[in-house]
């Protein structure tokens, strides 16, 4: 598994991938009579591009980060170099970066065949951006460029489920070291730094998440945002993170107890097990999202605090189920064939803490095959 | 000094509101993580953005309020003292049904009274489509009235962002006593956020940059601008004796942001040509650094290091000679940017303001020198937080 950050040579052909995923997006953009793409969000611009740009932990304003128009096929991008870029986009596609909006807008004027166009996705919208645009084409209405490119997105190419399935090694591989580390008197934070450690010697930069590595409380209180707290003989640990392989998302989610296993807690993984299988079961091509929600409330156990199902590709993706906590609102697109999901579950029980266990799934024609691997130790 | 978090996000939003009053604008929806954080102190997990919009925090500032709307998955990051009925389910704007339903909730939130001015800070693209039929209200601009916002920090924010660069500077020592020939650029990564995290790290905002670099500018990656290829991301090199090491690390402490660059060379032995660079470049950056005082001009800065370098501009043409820090890494005033020079004219320091000071030398064929030193503007002066010796370029 070495070298895997040049993204290749890792048992993926990457410059197949990438024309793979290009031809898919301009074909969509054809049958919604989309002339261009303007997207901001990185994980859009990966799929357009396969670029490796520098990540950021962050959410900020939309910019013109990448370009896509549909009359040339070419592929134009925010970026001062040509590291990371793919040899199918020319130098004279880069434009550089700039902390002057107005750079950018001038950037965009030079991109060919963007002028003319008449309906470009955008993936989000600027105030400064949005006064701009007419400037740059005149005749153009903006639509929904994410719903496009979620769409195209949402079932995966083979090349892209091996990226997972490379990334969930490598999540897997890392926690490892997480549980061998796991005593009294270690903070849940150090368990992160040793997560991020682990997840780098397979060459791979960048967590997809800071966590949960978090000690569930003793009422049964899942915390998700790791902190200072030390933990003690007794814990039930819940480990919940994920890395970014080629921009493809990797994770699994387990519970390890710190020290003795309080009494108790195989009967939650029990539980654990129920809920997980009964939502797994529901996971087919045709079920809605929202079927998942009540495959999980069917049993009986209250929502889990954090998302019950989500997409999983260049990051997280549609359809997001949220559990008790929220979003309220889930999509009503049916599962396919091809998608990617992590389903995960929560149980709890006060005195004693709570079992929190991710795993990923692929839909196939068989039905979910589970791509997580790891252990469950309890 | 004693930090009071309550006592900053209570500074903070008041900060909010009077920029609202000076502006006349009725209410703020914030929808960026640094500005939701701002106005209403939300923690939420640190993740690669595709997460975050699924999973965000957003926040509703109505003007003449006492405290701000927060809606968050994430009810452990909410400040202890938000009133329980300022608290909500999160927004979800990714969807067209998502966009009805934030509509519904801000109006409700917003009264009945007359329609005023509802100042956005950044649109999913369902929000742009369908939010400006959907509310009674008018729609603005919030990026420019909270980046001004932010610019002057209380003493509470320096308190956090002297923090953050200290935890930061420890766990760059930690790299660099790492640094030797046979390791990858990669696991200086890992040894950069095992360590920052148990220096105190909350959260880590940047694929930490550790980049060899070339000894002439034409063996690196082609550019845009032709200058040196800084800040790439990092890859799994592994590093020989002599090479030149550029960093460029942004971590956070209670989502207040450092960022360190350092320059190394693997087995520490720089060569004179290279320790003339550093020279050159302490002599810009004390000028420079001697120059931030309440009144001086972002241009007077950049003269000064022009002066100092001998005419020419000592800083990556894709970059600045120095920029604000804040929440989450960088903030404005970008300086000797593509902003321009009547920017830099205009741009007055006063006290409160917090800069990274990163002026670069380089000679090719040699390589360069490039450091990041960070600088509160105080009431009379200045005060250099960054501490790090330049050893064993210093002789």
């Amino acid at each position: 598994m070495s070298v895997i950050t040049q993204e290749e040579g890792a048992g993926v052909d990457f410059a197949a991938l990438r024309t793979a995923r290009r031809q898919r997006v301009l074909a969509e953009m054809e049958r919604r009579n989309v002339d261009a793409l303007v997207v901001w969000r990185e994980a859009n611009a990966k799929y357009i591009s396969g670029a490796r740009r520098l990540w950021r932990a962050v959410v900020t304003a939309f910019s013109p980060g990448c370009v896509l128009v549909r009359a040339t096929g070419a592929v134009h991008l925010m970026n001062t170099w040509d590291d990371g870029i793919p040899r199918d986009i020319p130098n004279a596609n880069l434009y550089g970066l700039s902390w002057n909006p107005q750079n950018y807008v001038e950037a965009l004027r030079r991109v060919e065949g963007l002028g003319d166009a008449r309906r470009i996705g955008v993936d989000g919208m600027s105030s400064f951006f949005a006064k701009m645009l007419p400037a740059v084409a005149p005749n153009a209405e903006l639509c929904d460029g994410e719903d496009l490119l979620r769409s195209v997105r949402a079932v995966k190419l083979p090349a892209e489920v091996a990226c997972i399935q490379i990334a969930i090694a490598v999540a897997e591989g890392a926690l490892v070291d997480v549980i061998e580390a796991i005593r009294p008197g270690v903070t849940e934070r150090h368990l992160l730094g040793i997560f991020d450690q682990r997840m780098t010697s397979f060459g791979v930069t960048t967590p997809a998440v800071e966590g949960p590595f978090c000690a569930v409380e003793r009422d049964g209180t899942l915390r998700q945002l790791p902190g200072d707290r030390a933990l003690v003989d007794g814990d039930l640990v819940a480990l919940s993170p994920a890395v970014l392989y080629a921009g493809y998302e990797g994770g699994v989610g387990r519970t390890w107890p710190c020290g003795t296993a309080p009494a108790g807690a195989s009967g939650l993984y029990s539980r654990w097990q129920r809920v997980y299988d009964a939502i797994e079961a529901a996971c087919v091509p045709g079920a809605v999202p929202s079927d998942l929600r009540r495959a999980y409330q069917a049993t009986g156990e209250p929502l889990a605090p954090l998302p019950i199902a989500h997409g999983v590709g260049l990051g997280v993706e549609s359809p997001m189920v949220g559990g008790s906590l929220g979003p309220d609102i889930v999509p009503s697109a049916p599962l396919q064939v091809g998608m990617v999901l992590a389903l995960q579950a929560f149980v709890a029980q006060p005195g004693v803490g709570g079992y929190l266990g991710k795993e990923i799934v692929h839909l196939t024609d068989d039905g979910p095959a589970r791509l997580t691997r790891l252990a469950h130790h309890l | 000094m004693e930090l009071d978090l309550v006592r900053m996000r209570r500074e903070r939003f008041a900060k909010v509101q009077a920029a609202m009053a000076q502006r006349h604008v009725g209410a703020l929806l914030l929808m960026t993580s640094g500005n939701v954080y701002y106005a209403a102190g939300a923690r939420q997990a640190t993740a690669d953005n595709s997460r975050t919009y699924h999973l965000r925090t957003a926040a509703l500032v109505i003007a003449g309020d006492d405290a701000p709307h927060l809606f968050t998955p994430y009810p452990e990051g909410v400040p202890p003292e938000l009133p329980a009925d300022h608290v909500h389910r999160p927004l979800y704007p990714e969807l067209d049904e998502g966009v009805a339903d934030m509509a519904r909730r801000i109006e409700e939130l917003l009264g009945g009274g007359e329609p005023g001015k509802l100042a956005v800070d950044d649109f999913t693209a369902p929000m742009f489509l369908l939010l400006p039929g959907l509310l009674s209200w008018k729609l603005g601009n919030a990026a420019t009235i909270m980046a001004g916002v932010r610019l002057l920090k209380t003493a509470d924010e320096i308190e956090c962002l002297r923090r953050s660069w200290e935890i930061n500077e420890r766990a760059t020592l930690a790299v660099e006593a790492a640094l030797r020939p046979g390791r990858r650029l990669s696991d200086l990564t890992g040894v950069y956020l095992a360590a920052v995290f148990d220096e105190g790290a909350t959260c880590n905002f940047l694929d930490p940059v550790f980049n060899a670099m070339p000894a002439r500018i034409a063996e690196g990656p082609w550019s845009t601008n032709g200058d040196v290829p800084f800040a790439l991301a990092t890859t799994d090199r592994i590093l020989s004796d002599g090479d030149l090491v550029w960093t460029d690390c942004v971590t956070g402490y209670e989502s207040y942001a450092s960022d360190t660059g350092r320059t190394w060379v693997v087995g520490n032995r720089p060569s004179p040509a290279l320790r003339d660079q550093y020279r050159r470049w302490q002599e810009i950056t004390d000028a420079v650094i001697d120059a931030i005082r309440p009144g001086a001009t972002g241009a007077d800065l950049t003269s000064v290091a022009v002066e100092a370098n001998g005419g020419t501009k000592p800083w990556l043409a894709h970059y600045f000679l120095a920029h604000g820090l804040g929440i989450e890494g960088g903030e404005i005033p970008q300086i000797g940017s593509d902003l321009g020079q009547a920017f830099d004219e205009s741009f007055v320091l006063a006290p409160g303001m917090v800069l990274v000071v990163e002026p670069v030398t380089w000679r090719d064929g040699v390589g360069g020198y490039r450091v990041e030193e960070m600088v509160v503007v105080t009431d009379d002066g200045h005060e250099q937080i960054s501490s790090l010796p330049h050893t064993p370029f210093v002789t």
